[in-house]
């Protein structure tokens, strides 16, 4: 069966799966259970966005944006969620798109695409909206108890981008190595 | 001729086999418990010509000592004597100013030539 | 229904009954069927087709009339069916219920594991290479300690009494809120030969002893640590500490590592607990915690990457800097 890749890339196609499992996982563990919703998929949440965090990764050959968006019952829920009332809600937003990132790049490092990440921006209003990225890049929206949130990932590849083939391997016991 | 080296280990057991092993061949082992035993030992002793560090210790580990001692200029070159091999780990040594990386179990062979290439006797 | 699906995209078969369908799946192990759930025996088509040869690892899509009783899709769930669309349903909704297992079917391909459309991601540590031979593994880095081979049996000892002097070392997974305990027990004699041969002192005290084991049980789970990072899973290991046997042996993978000329045993155990991760002031931050994810600085530079220990300097350090209402999900302290 030849695999859907909307973007043509397979490597951006991988990179997605793997934010969309880690979505899920995440907001589950902090009992926000969410699920992706295929059918809602376009141009992000639309008018009801609320706020929106970025943040920028860069690996080798590989750089763009993660950008989580949220309806404002979401950021409630999250900003709940993530410490009530000693935690504001651009704080939680941005701190869950930090934490979003930081397992997507645990598990694209094991794809052999390691990735470095910036600090989440986040910003928040009513109607937000955001341009077209150039190179790959989706939206994977998701629905919670009572609230909707959005991923978009943006990639631009290099010519001939191809994931690392191996890690280094680690040193074994009775290696002596001088630098 | 001799050379004193700062063993740094949490394992009484480590301390004794580093130190068998580099007095053999005539070298002072001074021994330190953590990070924050060997920075409070240090700068008392202005002859530390070799410095053998475990990575996983507490209150201070390896990583953070070699991290103080970069910041306070030391010249003294550390070694790294630990069960981790981890790539990355060792790179972070690297670029904190180590000089080597030895995975236990050790050879004593090992750590008495490194000692010698390191902080030669009588230099 | 097939029209339904682009031919660029799908190879699809339609089929006209239950029998040519079990012929069909037996030849061409479909990783989607599609079915029309008849008006009675939806429940018992559900059981034979999921029990068709090649059929295991099949999601079923079931299409149920438009206002099927709820005990009805209760049943066909409990029969196997994986999701199910009511009639009529457009093309386009026929296409995004096929999408969803594919993404199922590649992940769980890419991780080596029998598609059992699980959204949990979380780590099958028995299914590692490195925990199932953590027996062979730990003897071959204590025997290069000890200079000497031990004998590797898997299970419990047979003379190990309750109270032998145990080490433990916690080894944690704070991704998968996984804490993996790596255990040395050891009897009357392998205790006279760490003193003798390790310590080279047979009078050695018991301090210097359980010292010694501890060392032990450090090397063990350097060994282990560094066998699962060649399997790509990265194990934050903590401090080696005293710890008693009276668990053991229980439902815990053991091994029996003899020393030459019966001269005594060690017991190797393996544990795995599970830890839910806390989230956190930074104000809170302690010794021995691990780090879920990565800590940086405003300018995105990292300052502490995710799964490392804290120690009291960098709990402290990273306090003072990201203040009180900074917040992080923590493994807590093993």
């Amino acid at each position: 069966m030849k695999s859907i890749s909307p973007t043509g890339n397979p490597h951006f196609e991988l990179m997605a799966h793997h934010l969309m499992n880690v979505a899920i996982e995440l907001f589950a563990a902090y009992d926000l259970p969410i699920e992706h919703c295929p059918a809602l998929e376009g141009k992000g949440l639309g008018p009801e966005t609320y706020c929106m965090s970025s943040i920028g990764y860069v690996g080798r050959g590989v750089r763009g944006v993660l950008i989580l968006a949220a309806t404002r019952a979401a950021a409630e829920a999250w900003t709940s969620a993530a410490g009530g009332m000693d935690c504001d809600l651009v704080d939680a937003v941005g701190e869950f798109s930090n934490m979003l990132l930081g397992r997507l790049k645990g598990r694209l490092l094991r794809e052999g695409i390691p990735i470095s990440l910036a600090t989440p921006m986040t910003v928040i209003g009513d109607g937000l909206r955001i341009s077209v990225a150039p190179g790959a890049s989706s939206w994977q929206l998701f629905e919670g108890p009572g609230w909707h949130l959005g991923t978009r990932l943006d990639a631009a590849f290099e010519p001939g981008f191809k994931p690392e083939q191996t890690q280094a391997a680690p040193a074994e016991a009775g290696d002596a190595i001088l630098f | 001729m001799t050379a004193r080296v700062m063993v740094i280990d949490d394992s009484m057991l480590v301390r004794r086999q580093v130190s068998a092993a580099l007095k053999t061949p005539g070298y002072l082992v001074t021994e330190a418990i953590d990070g924050v035993d060997a920075l409070e030992k240090l700068a008392g002793l202005t002859d530390m010509k070799l410095i053998v560090c475990d990575v996983n210790m507490p209150r201070m580990n390896g990583i953070e000592l070699l991290e103080r001692l970069s910041a306070q200029g030391s010249v003294v070159p550390v070694v790294m004597l630990t069960t981790e091999g981890q790539p990355e780990l060792i790179q972070r040594a690297r670029s904190l100013g180590a000089k080597g990386w030895i995975v236990k179990p050790f050879k004593p062979e090992f750590l008495v030539a490194t000692a010698a290439k390191l902080a030669p006797l009588g230099s | 229904m097939v029209r339904a699906l682009p031919q660029d995209t799908y190879r699809v078969e339609a089929v006209a009954d239950e029998t040519a369908a079990l012929a069909a799946i037996a030849r061409e192990a479909p990783q989607v069927v599609v079915f029309s759930v008849p008006p009675k025996g939806g429940q018992d088509l559900t059981r034979r087709l999921r029990g068709g040869a090649n059929a295991a690892e099949a999601y079923l899509l079931a299409v149920v009339e438009a206002t099927p009783a709820n005990k009805e899709l209760s049943n066909l769930i409990t029969a196997g069916v994986h999701d199910f669309m009511r009639r009529p349903f457009a093309d386009v909704e026929l296409l995004e219920r096929v999408k969803a297992p594919e993404r199922l079917l590649r992940w769980s391909r890419s991780v080596s594991k029998p598609c059992a459309f699980d959204f949990s991601a979380a780590l099958d540590v028995g299914s590692l290479r490195s925990w199932r031979n953590l027996g062979s593994l730990v003897a071959e880095d204590l025997g290069e300690m000890a200079g000497q081979a031990f004998a590797v049996t898997p299970g419990w000892p047979t003379h190990h009494p309750a109270d032998a002097l145990c080490a433990s070392i916690p080894m944690s997974l704070a991704g998968d809120q996984l804490e993996l305990r790596l255990s040395l027990v050891a009897d009357a004699g392998a205790l006279a030969w760490l003193r003798a041969t390790l310590l080279g002192d047979p009078a050695a005290s018991d301090d210097a002893a359980r010292d010694a084991l501890r060392e032990l049980a450090n090397t063990a789970g350097g060994a282990l640590k560094r066998a699962a990072l060649a399997e790509g899973i990265t194990l934050t290991t903590g401090i080696p500490r005293d710890d008693t046997a009276s668990r053991f042996p229980g439902k815990h993978l053991c091994w029996s590592l003899k020393l030459e000329a019966g001269a005594g045993c060690l017991a190797v155990v393996g544990e795995i607990r599970n830890r839910s991760n806390e989230r956190i002031s930074a104000a809170q931050l302690a010794e021995g915690m691990i780090l879920a994810h990565d800590i940086r600085s405003e300018g995105g530079v990292l300052i502490v990457p995710a799964g490392s220990r804290l120690t009291a300097t960098s709990a402290n350090r990273l306090a003072a800097m990201l203040g009180p209402r900074y917040f992080l999900e923590v493994a807590p302290a093993a």
